[in-house]
């Protein structure tokens, strides 16, 4: 469990401005609920996260716009592969 | 055999030389054809599918190769989890998960339950399962805690953790943690 919290954390980019409300860890899945600036970074967050060989499908979905804070929330939904845990 | 080649000596007798070449020509062509189709085609094919065999064999080798690497680690970590697992061992999970709770600096207040949850049935290893929530906790907090839980003498394992962020504080966010734990015997 805290190998999967430390490859989502060193696989997140520094300088990128994306933060999670939520994060769920299940044994095959992860799902996090998150915030970010624009599209182009939670893209970004899911082609970083799909770099590590355990995380076997990695999905961005429910893109929305944040009234309260501006820019958009996003779900990201992985599938844990062998090689995670 | 003479009587039957007879005729055709007499036939290649009444040509001429030119004719005579012209029909032998014919003849190793036509031989060529026969062994061409009859013998070579087929002895090709065969090799085609040899060849396709033997890649297909080769994959399944591959295959087997790795799964067999693959088993010899899960048996390796099936003989270290075994050997972690002390027969007839009676942890008491809720008091060692307070300790580590504790010694992760958690306090009291942010250690809001450690609840008893039903285990799977398991009759070679009986497990013991609970359920932890924390409260307004840091995240070097659930970091530590979990780190001390992985490398618990007990061997213990963390299911389903969620981690909700519940505001800012000045060193970080704010966090809501539950998880669910197992240790297991042998029996």
């Amino acid at each position: 469990m805290l190998e999967i919290l430390r490859q989502i954390s060193a696989l997140t980019p520094a300088g990128l401005d994306v933060s999670f409300d939520e994060l769920t860890i299940e044994r095959q899945s992860i799902v996090a609920r998150g915030h970010t600036s624009d599209f182009v970074s939670a893209d970004q967050l899911k082609a970083e996260l799909a770099k590590f060989p355990g995380f076997q499908r990695v999905l961005v979905t429910d893109v929305k716009t944040d009234a309260r804070r501006g820019g958009k929330t996003f779900t990201v939904s992985i599938r844990i592969g062998e090689t995670a845990e | 055999m003479n009587e039957l080649l007879a005729p055709l000596r007499r036939y290649l007798a009444g040509r001429s030389a030119r004719e005579r070449w012209l029909l032998v020509a014919v003849g190793c062509v036509l031989a060529f054809l026969l062994v061409y189709v009859g013998v070579i085609v087929p002895l090709q094919e065969g090799a085609a599918g040899a060849d396709q065999r033997v890649a297909q064999l080769e994959g399944e080798r591959t295959r087997a190769l790795r799964i067999a690497a693959e088993m010899r680690a899960i048996q390796g970590e099936l003989a270290a989890v075994e050997a972690a697992i002390q027969p007839g061992a009676q942890t008491n999970l809720i008091a060692l998960l307070s300790t580590l709770a504790a010694e992760a600096k958690i306090s009291q207040e942010q250690l809001e339950s450690i609840e008893p949850k039903q285990p799977s049935e398991n009759a070679k290893y009986p497990e013991t399962r609970a359920e932890v929530r924390l409260k307004g906790t840091s995240l070097e907090q659930i970091v530590t805690f979990l780190h001390r839980i992985e490398t618990s003498s007990s061997h213990l394992i963390v299911r389903s953790l969620k981690i909700r962020t519940r505001g800012e504080s000045d060193s970080g966010p704010v966090l809501d943690v539950s998880f669910s734990v197992s240790s297991f015997e042998r029996a």
